[in-house]
């Protein structure tokens, strides 16, 4: 699973908090150990419950722009881009001086380290 | 291994959300998951499953042999395409190692965690996706029912009911009216009934100009309005007139006799009436006690589980997922979430909440379409839109971006019928 493997330092400090987290809400009765180490879907340390990891939040956009990101038609494509480039663009959207056609309003919706797991996870996707 | 799968069952069964540690499925295990329809909740939820774990038992029951897309439908009504460019097969699903039952699903058993067929066989579940779409009130408009929809078409399951009303469209005559009637909120696909007055306009136009589409609606306002009337006014002015409740709109009642539409103060004579009924989620959930008898299904939003039964999920037209619209694209989306929890579920993982969007285009003409776009997140227990303003195209947009909009439509058309059926 490649997801978000750019991100690393980002990423661990999300799981642990996590970790913290879920740990809290069993109130530390259950062994809190073995099953989460490879958990794909950490989460972050805020109070919002929103998945960070790229594959996870990638199903949104898959709807429109193709199973891992290989499109068919107008819609780009977006699997073996540079994740930097991807980030750069993404960016721009957010903040409404990117050419778009609707993704300047989407973009909206994420935040800067959502922005970078998926950058991160549709980079790391074998171009078309 | 079964006994496994039963541990992992009593190990999870506190609240939805709850994080837990039973111990993982082994690779010998097959989880059995069945799911009732083969439509954009319950194929996107299987294909996702299916692409995540390739050792679950996933059984899809869907009543035709062929799928054909609500989505894009309205273009057949504008003579844009054929209805067959809107058919899919199951051919893939099948090869890809989803049971594909050509059946209709009559009844759930929540305790016994079996799902009767129409053949009589029964289906054994771990894990039940309910994704059956809507059925129609027919009663919602007093003289409407099966039998007249055959001469006054829904045309709101795409199929047999969109080529009715495409044929009625090329029979009328220059200079007939066509009238849409709208029910009361909440139906599939708010703005199809807008998107539909456009794309007979568009027909009409070129083919018979002295005609008229009146829609007649049961409220007083709807989704991207502006852009609708902006459009209207722009490719078919005087053709399509709007009556909204507060002027009398609502279909009361019809006579499919005499294709008279009442609202109860003026009565229309039709050419085309196409009478679109009021809705709620499809018999099976509803027979099933999944709705609450409110004719929705309550879920719980972060993994769009029942409200009512453990393990038994609704997803899709058929339930209450806040403000999400019920659309393909939130179906999907919610099957992708749901699919999610499931995994995560098996694995004896805590699921970390999805971010949900509903991107819907909408079409005036051929290559002009505009959109509105949604995110949605959990707060205060339900699914809410992450941002309210500036979600739809904005007003006097060029035409190279309507242009654009609807190449865009069509590429999502594409893919996410491929990752549905591809």
């Amino acid at each position: 699973m490649a997801a978000a493997g750019d991100d690393g330092p980002m990423r661990r400090r999300s799981r642990s908090a996590g970790w913290i987290r879920v740990c809290a809400a069993l109130l530390v009765t259950a062994p809190c150990t073995p099953v989460l180490a490879g958990d794909p879907a950490p989460v972050r340390p805020s109070n919002s419950l929103q998945v960070q990891n790229g594959e996870a939040l990638a199903d949104a956009c898959t709807s429109c722009h193709g199973i891992g990101g290989r499109s068919q038609g107008y819609i780009p494509s977006l699997a073996g881009a540079k994740k930097a480039d991807l980030m750069r663009q993404l960016l721009a959207f957010r903040a409404q001086t990117g050419q778009a056609t609707i993704m300047n309003r989407i973009a909206r919706a994420y935040s800067d380290s959502e922005l970078e797991a998926l950058a991160g996870y549709f980079g790391s996707r074998p171009a078309p | 291994m079964r006994r496994l799968t039963r541990r992992a069952f009593i190990a999870t069964s506190g609240a939805a959300a709850a994080a837990v540690w039973a111990p993982k499925l082994s690779a010998a295990t097959a989880a059995r998951i069945v799911v009732i329809g083969g439509g954009f909740g319950g194929l996107s939820a299987a294909r996702y499953l299916r692409r995540h774990d390739p050792r679950l038992a996933i059984t899809v029951i869907e009543r035709e042999a062929r799928y054909v897309t609500c989505p894009f439908s309205n273009g057949v009504l504008g003579g844009l395409y054929p209805l067959s460019r809107l058919g899919f097969g199951y051919e893939r699903v099948m090869a890809s190692g989803i049971d594909v039952l050509q059946q209709e699903a009559v009844g759930i058993d929540a305790v016994a965690k079996t799902v009767a067929l129409s053949s009589g066989r029964t289906l054994k579940f771990d894990y039940l996706i309910v994704s059956p779409g809507i059925d129609f009130i027919w009663d919602s408009v007093q003289g409407y029912s099966p039998r007249a929809a055959e001469v006054m078409p829904h045309a709101w399951k795409a199929g047999a009911q969109t080529e009715l009303l495409r044929r009625q469209l090329t029979a009328m005559p220059d200079g007939g009216l066509v009238v849409i009637g709208v029910p009361a909120m909440p139906y599939r696909c708010p703005p199809g009934p807008y998107e539909r007055a456009s794309l007979i306009a568009h027909y009409l136009k070129a083919q018979k100009p002295k005609s008229k589409i009146m829609i007649l609606d049961a409220s007083d306002s709807f989704i991207k309005q502006d852009l609708f009337m902006e459009a209207w006014k722009r490719c078919y002015p005087g053709l399509i007139e709007w009556v909204p409740a507060s002027k009398s709109g609502k279909v009361m009642s019809v006579d499919a006799s005499t294709l008279t539409v009442s609202t109860g103060f003026d009565d229309y004579h039709a050419a085309v009436a196409n009478i679109i009924p009021a809705q709620r989620a499809g018999a099976i959930a509803v027979n099933a006690g999944l709705d609450q008898g409110t004719g929705y299904c309550a879920i719980d939003p972060l993994t769009f589980e029942s409200r009512v039964h453990r393990r038994i999920y609704v997803l899709g037209d058929a339930a209450i997922a806040g403000e999400m619209p019920k659309s393909g694209f939130s179906a999907n989306n919610q099957a992708k979430a749901c699919a999610r929890s499931i995994l995560a579920d098996l694995g004896g993982r805590h699921v970390a909440a999805a971010k949900l969007l509903n991107i819907c285009y909408s079409f005036a003409e051929p290559d002009y379409a505009f959109s509105i776009v949604d995110g949605f997140e959990i707060k205060d227990g339900s699914l809410k839109l992450t941002f309210e303003d500036n979600r739809t195209t904005p007003l006097g947009a060029s035409d190279d971006e309507h242009k654009r909009e609807a190449r865009s439509a069509a590429s999502w058309y594409a893919n996410i019928t491929a990752e549905m059926f591809g």
